[in-house]
């Protein structure tokens, strides 16, 4: 059979719209809501590290409803620092799942302690203000915080700088995200963050002292760094105490705006896209990718220190490490997670 | 366009190519596929160097259907390391010289193993990867890693950087260069290669590939030397059947872009200037017929004789591009001459090259 030049217009054609359909799918979240956390809240202006704590008595606060901004609930013309808390429960049979704590909208910065742990934090605080009000708040809640079938509790600590305040609107809700990948050591969490490139030392014995600290997952606008474009350092120091003994482990590193080099106590153990290349085409496509990286077995210190620099390259509009689980999973547990999605 | 879709319409591009070629009779039944390939192989996402071994039990394994993007396989969104592993009957002894594993299109970069044997690759794993989604995947298989009236294993650890990933399209199998009726001596198959300078290379090192040979015919664009313009090195060695002594021989290279200069056992019997010269041709230099009177005080006839030719591509696609590719008697390379100018006449080609205009390649 032969083509006449008539037809293989006709067929590049089809195969184009075929193509268009094919790239333009998009993937969907999906979500299972929890634990609902719509309506009355415990309250206080007023601002204290304390007021994270898991068994703060907070009798005495004032209530308040979840969604709304506070000036319509009795602090007309407030700005400044609050704290919200919320008790909740979590069935045992979520409890090993990815979850998720999702509080909308925030005016303007917030910090999120679930049983007086660090979870998230969103904009940043004074001196080195910066709002976040747009951006949805998302939060991990890292393995083994919770209390199963108990109490735990969310402490969300709220900064105003003027206009409406609090956490204004949105979805308020515990979530599992079945996308995600379940970590068996998480490094979600603070890490240091330099703006700029670092030099890449073997020397275990890092100096991050004029390091900042910027939350992991989080786009790097929110926390400081309005506009930023170009390349910015992460870095994280965990220790390991034989946890994966023998096992292939796999780096989860979520998703990232836009290419990044990874660094494991000071080899490069992967990378997506080229740092080098100036064209659109070379790193369009990056921010949509989840980042896995196999590591070499001897690259993992498994029974002490090791320093993970994760350097991002930024070339327009929101930067960072900025969505999804992160941390180390044992190869096997990977295979089974892909495996399961598959189904 | 997004690089998605490039790469999609690229690899389109490629296979429609090669089902034009073969509908047209560019490839005719040479080389000659000897086991198909295509259908479920096992499949598992992660690395370990155990997989290539032909004894490891894959029995929970994934069944993935190749050639496809694991994608298209329930693992959307993956990236990373993979393998994929299957296995073969081979009944017969193979009397062909050239036996190879056509594994089609590879997206980003391979491994290739049988019977735990490492036989190439294509593309950078990580740390320094880089991608060889357009090389079109031929391995040539020492005969002696093949086990004849036995099962065969074959295993390929694939690394996909981002979108699609996997052995996702092409022609997938065995294959084997036949004997061409025409040809005294097919010299079809894997040559030695080099360029003249590796700045079309890029960062694409090719280390592990055994000896950097490349297929013949084929465009070197086609097999991993994406972007290379200018001189590149072909070389390859034969022997001579005793019946042919004093012969009149041509060297057969069919189509070339654009250029090169001949050498048999280190002198040179021709360029493409000295055959426009003689021939009288007034066709653009890639669509000339190639043949090339061997002098016979060169040849041996005992021993291998050495061929080298070195292509000058000047832009586009470069290379031994089409066959017929051996040594031929005056009378038979006569007849491949009058069938080649034949075919070139049937202006079908043109479509080829008007659907590449179409996306602007």
């Amino acid at each position: 059979m032969r083509f006449s030049l008539k037809t293989n217009i006709i067929i590049s054609c089809i195969n184009l719209v075929v193509l268009l359909f094919v790239c333009n799918e998009t993937y969907s979240q999906e979500l299972e809501r929890v634990t609902d956390l719509h309506g009355e809240w415990k309250f206080s202006i007023g601002d204290n590290s304390k007021w994270s704590g898991k068994d703060l008595n907070d009798q005495d606060w004032d209530k308040i409803r979840v969604p709304g901004n506070w000036e319509n609930q009795g602090f007309h013309g407030y700005n400044g620092y609050a704290w919200y808390r919320k008790s909740f429960r979590v069935d045992d049979s979520f409890s090993t799942k990815p979850l998720y704590l999702s509080l909308g909208y925030i005016d303007d910065v917030d910090e999120v302690y679930i049983n007086g742990i660090l979870i998230g934090k969103t904009g940043s605080f004074p001196n080195n203000y910066a709002t976040a009000y747009d951006a949805k708040r998302f939060y991990r809640i890292p393995k083994n915080i919770l209390n199963v079938n108990g109490e735990n509790s969310i402490a969300v600590r709220v900064y105003d700088e003027g206009g409406e305040g609090g956490i204004i609107h949105g979805d308020i809700a515990i979530m599992i995200d079945y996308d995600v990948i379940p970590v068996d050591y998480d490094l979600q969490g603070t890490w240091k963050f330099k703006p700029g490139d670092c030099k890449i030392v073997k020397n275990i014995e890092w100096d991050f002292s004029d390091w900042r600290e910027i939350v992991v997952p989080g786009i790097w606008e929110n926390q400081g760094y309005k506009s930023y474009d170009g390349i910015a350092s992460y870095a994280i120091e965990f220790n390991l105490s034989n946890e994966f003994d023998g096992d292939r482990m796999v780096l989860v590193l979520g998703k990232i705006d836009d290419l990044d080099q990874v660094y494991l106590n000071g080899k490069l153990i992967g990378q997506s896209g080229d740092f080098t290349k100036k064209t659109f085409y070379e790193y369009s496509e990056f921010h949509q990718q989840l980042r896995g990286y196999y590591l070499p077995l001897e690259a993992l210190n498994n029974s002490g220190k090791n320093i993970l620099i994760v350097k991002v390259l930024d070339v327009g509009g929101l930067g960072g490490l900025y969505k999804g689980s992160v941390g180390l999973i044992t190869q096997t547990h990977y295979i089974n997670y892909w495996r399961a999605r598959r189904k | 366009m997004s690089s998605k879709n490039r790469k999609h319409l690229k690899i389109i591009a490629c296979v429609l190519f090669v089902i034009l070629c073969n509908t047209a009779g560019v490839f005719a039944n040479n080389p000659k596929q000897i086991v198909n390939l295509k259908g479920d192989w096992k499949f598992s996402i992660g690395d370990n160097p155990d997989w290539k071994n032909p004894n490891y039990n894959d029995k929970d394994w994934d069944r993935v259907y190749v050639p496809g993007s694991w994608e298209e396989n329930g693992y959307n969104d993956y990236n990373g390391f993979a393998w994929y592993r299957t296995e073969f009957e081979l009944l017969d002894d193979i009397t062909e010289e050239i036996v190879f594993l056509s594994l089609g299109y590879i997206d980003d970069a391979d491994e290739v193993y049988i019977n735990g044997h490492f036989i190439g690759g294509f593309g950078n794993m990580p740390p320094n990867v880089s991608t060889a989604f357009d090389t079109q995947r031929r391995y040539e298989i020492p005969l002696k890693y093949l086990n004849f009236n036995a099962t065969n294993h074959i295993a390929v650890r694939v690394y996909d950087y981002y979108n699609d990933g996997g052995i996702v399209a092409g022609p997938i199998g065995l294959y084997s260069v036949v004997k061409d009726p025409l040809l005294e001596v097919n010299l079809t198959g894997f040559w030695f290669f080099e360029t003249e300078n590796e700045n079309g290379l890029g960062k694409q090192k090719q280390e592990k590939q055994i000896a950097r040979k490349i297929f013949v015919p084929g465009y070197w664009e086609d097999n991993g030397y994406r972007d290379y313009d200018g001189r590149a090195t072909y070389k390859t060695r034969f022997e001579l059947p005793k019946k042919l002594v004093n012969q009149e021989l041509f060297l057969v290279l069919g189509f070339i872009d654009d250029s090169e200069i001949v050498y048999l056992n280190g002198e040179e019997i021709g360029s493409i200037t000295s055959l426009k010269e003689t021939e009288k041709y007034n066709l653009p230099d890639h669509e000339i017929f190639r043949g090339y009177l061997i002098p016979n005080k060169l040849l041996k006839y005992e021993g291998y004789n050495s061929i080298s030719v070195i292509v000058y591509d000047k832009g586009g696609n470069g290379g031994i591009y089409k066959g017929p590719i051996g040594i031929a008697t005056k009378e038979n390379y006569e007849i491949l001459k009058k069938a080649s100018a034949k075919e070139e006449s049937v202006k079908e080609k043109s479509a080829w090259e008007s659907f590449l205009d179409l996306f602007g390649y």
